[in-house]
């Protein structure tokens, strides 16, 4: 199995979660785990861009791979950094990110005020980086043959441009499990914290998503 | 048969100079077909990848040709609520502008760590990798170049190499250099003040481009 997301594809021990939904399905579905490049903060360029990279670095690996990835928020745009940030965490990856939004601090928020005074329409941009992102992937993989399931760790607003509906419903729900919500909004929904003061799934709630997702995979036949 | 272009400004008319046509423009009459041409001068590669996406999904009923003339990964489109330009591209919800790295210097400046170069080569690398993933899943025949100079990977970066390795380079003309490159060295300009291909500037490009595009027989897929 090969795992890519944001924190919700990784442990939070400082609140006593020492797993996550992808350890949970891998134990589900009896497949090792041969990469998780999963990183807490990231979006999805990064996602996009890591996955591809170590598919094309490593081939034979790839070809034997069920790829499980947790889309993250279109808010959240990567970028590589020249620092090393965190470069040991991931060392098959020779790019290291960070990540810039709209409410991380004061200089990017300045930044968004001109952005909103030049017409940026937040909205619809979190939405196109996330679809793009989602479209790249999904047209890699079948151009590849690479099996894989997909679902939203993080959920962008209600599309209401046309265009944007459009790319929306070309996703390929097949592989695409609950498009229309998030592993975020569900630990929201179930009070699955693992704090009171942080969204992020506790140990019941990554094992009730990967449950519901091995359903998913099992019933859509995505192993081929 | 429609040949469907998206790019920026290299892709359109410059009236005002006196240059009433463009590259795809020569290539839709030299091959007799239809044009349908999305590219809008000033913008980025966000938007060619997300306009040309839509357009074709929402049109596939028709077989197209796809030319794309990737515009600069500096450029960071964004789509806008002021329905800026609204009209000048059909049938299209969305409208657009773009921020530029070197006019928001300061900003980028304040994340620490961010790679300008390597950022700009990343964003290169993924739209093309992106685009061409597109149109070769779905079949449709296309070929690229770049209208404006784009990073090429920096040798120090595996990561980069392993992408650009997967690109292809059969359909994608001239990949090392850009259209802007070839009017400036050949001084086919608009003129001394406007780097901007003059008529003759896009004519020698389409010629070139479609003794390329015949060559590998780009028009099937």
């Amino acid at each position: 199995m090969f795992i890519n997301g944001c924190s919700f594809l990784t442990t939070r021990p400082k609140c006593g979660v020492n797993t996550h939904c992808g350890n949970e399905l891998s134990r589900l579905m009896d497949l090792p785990i041969a990469e998780n490049l999963a990183g807490g903060g990231r979006g999805n360029k990064r996602l996009m861009w890591t996955t591809r990279v170590w598919c094309e670095k490593f081939p034979d690996q790839a070809s034997e791979c069920f790829f499980v990835i947790g889309s993250s928020g279109g808010d959240r745009f990567d970028f590589p950094t020249s620092d090393g940030f965190k470069k040991r965490k991931f060392p098959t990856m020779e790019t290291t990110w960070k990540t810039w939004d709209p409410n991380r601090d004061s200089n990017t928020e300045s930044f968004f005020k001109y952005l909103f005074a030049k017409g940026l329409d937040i909205e619809q941009a979190t939405q196109i980086e996330s679809l793009l992102a989602i479209h790249d992937l999904q047209d890699f993989f079948k151009l590849r043959k690479y099996p894989y399931v997909m679902y939203n760790t993080l959920s962008d607003a209600d599309i209401k441009n046309p265009d944007i509906k459009l790319l929306f419903d070309k996703i390929d729900t097949k592989r695409f499990f609950k498009p229309d919500t998030s592993h975020l909004d569900y630990t929201v929904q179930n009070n699955q914290h693992c704090a009171p003061d942080d969204p992020h799934p506790s140990t019941a709630g990554h094992k009730d998503w990967a449950t519901q997702l091995k359903k998913f995979i099992d019933a859509n036949d995505l192993m081929l | 048969m429609i040949l469907f272009s998206n790019g920026c400004s290299f892709l359109n008319n410059r009236s005002n100079e006196g240059v009433d046509t463009y590259t795809t423009k020569i290539l839709a009459e030299a091959y007799n077909i239809p044009l349908c041409n999305f590219a809008l001068p000033g913008r980025g590669n966000d938007r060619i990848s997300f306009t040309t996406k839509v357009w074709l999904e929402r049109h596939k009923r028709d077989a197209y040709f796809a030319v794309i003339g990737w515009s600069s990964s500096n450029r960071h489109d964004y789509v806008t609520d002021d329905n800026h330009k609204k009209g000048k591209i059909p049938q299209t919800a969305l409208t657009w502008r773009t921020w530029k790295i070197l006019d928001n210097i300061d900003f980028v400046k304040s994340k620490e760590g961010w790679d300008i170069k390597n950022t700009s080569t990343m964003r290169f690398l993924d739209h093309v990798f992106n685009l061409q993933t597109y149109f070769e899943s779905r079949r449709i025949p296309y070929v690229m170049y770049n209208a404006l100079p784009n990073e090429l990977p920096q040798k120090n970066i595996g990561d980069f190499k392993i992408i650009a390795n997967a690109i292809n380079k059969k359909r994608f003309f001239k990949p090392e250099t850009s259209q802007l490159e070839f009017i400036l060295e050949k001084g086919l300009v608009t003129s001394r003040h406007d780097p901007h291909p003059s008529t003759e500037g896009q004519e020698q490009w389409a010629k070139q481009l479609k003794e390329f595009i015949d060559a590998n027989n780009l028009r099937t897929i």
